[in-house]
């Protein structure tokens, strides 16, 4: 609690500081969402490509389910491993304005385009998300990368691109750049007798790993039943 | 009865004197209790996965679960034939000694190996014989094993991709990818099987009964294997010159990207030890004072 007072201190004194208030962080959030929020289904193709250093799996295909507000569903034949985070979390958060506060802190250049930093702070306590900090550019109304900071899972990097629909903000792409501590399991669980060690010695293990995630095939809007959110 | 046929042509001759070994091994009641005890550990294996195998899988993947989420059929008969293979291949050497480790012995210990020794057969071919129906019993062994983890896996389970947890790494394998790679890994299981055989041989021939051979080659691969699950530096330097540390090989066959030079290394010291083991029985067995 010390923790978030000190953090929302910190951005409101940076906020005011670079002369913004909440209410045009907002009313930009508004128009950001406002592009989603005319989506109220969709399907669509996935290639999942997991890049984790003690993970070893080739890009998997998986069918992606969303129906507003909140039924989401990923569907693979294979094993797909995914990000725990949902791919509209951070759209579920910003459609509720009562549920957070939001601060915009500064502009940079993101790929040769000027961008508006948010800091959007959950009023809950009880909810997993402690801090999301968004980049948007403000010319398309489009969130293009976002870091979610919360209490299970570490820091979430995601990088969105956006190509033929952004006019519904729906992604071509996106890049989840994850923390991972080192996978260990004793070898008497594992069954892993007279093994070495596929790590090699003296090799720093890197600290995140990446799921590139590619999307195709868009359907939305279409009507999507609930059927395909039953868990099987 | 069966009745051996002496003939001129040495291949089938050969091959006569495989088939009363063969017929030797399956007249045992000990030769099938290795059957029943794989039978009743992949039941069990299967009966306790198919009831409580989705905790059991959430535990091991622990480590991966707090940062993602896995979406997909985990639990499947790969899976499970995966488990299985990796439980008992551990387990299937004792049962192997429990028949090779007999074969020279139990002729001495039954007073059978004087009167085999009066046949026109050179002692040469009798052990040769005799470790060719240990291997062919290895082969069946394995076979069955095989036949039923995969079997009664893909019917209780059904198919799907191969999560292959390793102590420090996780391999998530597609499901049309596993076949060949299982065949394979029988095929090295089988390999590694061959050295506990032709060991237990070579024990057997110095033994007068089949005891000693049997717990010797059960003691042997259960303190190689202690060696080989501990992490003491030490032990890291022993390690590459036990057979046990290649007889595990077979699991490089699950790995993305197959380490082909690890593999034929281990293949081929695998092989030099059979052929160690049984030149020695051959020297020992030629040698073998059968009067006493």
């Amino acid at each position: 609690m010390k923790n978030l007072f000190i953090v929302v201190l910190v951005l409101m004194t940076k906020s005011l500081a670079i002369g913004q208030t909440a209410p045009d962080a907002i009313a930009l959030l508004r128009e950001v969402n406002k592009k989603f929020a005319s989506v109220k289904d969709y399907q669509v193709d996935a290639l999942i490509d997991a890049r984790i250093s003690f993970l070893k799996i080739l890009p998997q295909r998986a069918k992606v389910y969303f129906k507003s507000p909140d039924k989401f569903r990923v569907k693979s034949k294979g094993i797909a491993i995914l990000p725990k985070q949902n791919f509209d979390q951070l759209f579920q958060l910003m459609a509720d304005e009562k549920a957070y506060m939001a601060f915009v802190t500064g502009n940079e250049s993101q790929n040769g385009k000027m961008v508006t930093i948010l800091n959007l702070i959950p009023l809950s306590d009880t909810t997993d998300l402690v801090l999301a900090k968004i980049w948007v550019d403000t010319a398309r109304d489009l969130i293009v990368k976002s870091q979610l900071t919360t209490k299970s899972n570490g820091t979430v990097l995601i990088d969105y691109f956006h190509g033929n629909l952004s006019d519904y903000a729906l992604p071509d792409k996106m890049i989840f750049t994850i923390d991972v501590k080192r996978f260990k399991i004793p070898k008497a669980i594992a069954a892993d007798i007279n093994s070495k060690s596929t790590a090699e010695p003296n090799r720093k293990e890197p600290k995140t790993g990446q799921i590139i995630i590619s999307f195709s095939n868009y359907i939305f809007n279409k009507g999507l039943s609930d059927e395909y959110f039953k868990k099987d | 009865m069966f009745v051996l046929h002496v003939n001129d042509e040495s291949g089938y001759f050969m091959w006569n004197i495989v088939k009363a070994e063969i017929v030797k091994i399956t007249a045992k009641p000990r030769s099938y209790i290795g059957f029943v005890a794989i039978t009743v550990i992949v039941g069990l294996i299967h009966l306790a996965m198919y009831l409580d195998g989705l905790n059991y899988i959430g535990f091991i993947t622990t480590p991966v679960q707090t940062n993602f989420v896995l979406e997909g059929k985990i639990l499947n008969g790969n899976l499970v034939w995966f488990l299985i293979l990796q439980t008992l291949i551990i387990q299937i050497p004792l049962l192997v000694a429990l028949v090779t480790g007999d074969l020279i012995s139990g002729e001495g210990a039954m007073g059978t190996i004087r009167l085999l020794a009066t046949r026109p057969v050179s002692r040469g071919q009798l052990l040769t014989a005799k470790f060719i129906a240990g291997n062919v019993y290895v082969f069946f062994l394995l076979l069955w094993l095989g036949i039923l983890a995969l079997g009664l896996g893909l019917w209780f389970f059904g198919p799907g991709d191969l999560i292959v947890i390793k102590s420090d790494a996780l391999t998530i394998l597609q499901s049309q990818d596993t076949l060949w790679r299982f065949l394979s890994a029988l095929g090295i299981a089988f390999l590694s099987l061959m050295v506990v055989s032709s060991f237990s041989m070579l024990l057997s021939c110095f033994s007068e009964n089949s005891i000693g051979p049997i717990i010797s080659t059960m003691a042997v691969i259960i303190l190689f294997t202690i060696i080989g699950t501990m992490d003491i530096p030490l032990f890291d330097l022993i390690k590459p010159f036990l057979f046990t540390t290649h007889m595990v090989i077979w699991r490089n066959m699950f790995d993305q990207e197959l380490q082909w030079d690890e593999i034929w290394f281990s293949l081929s010291v695998l092989l030099a030890h059979i052929f160690l083991f049984f030149g020695i029985s051959m020297m020992a067995f030629r040698k073998k004072d059968i009067l006493s």
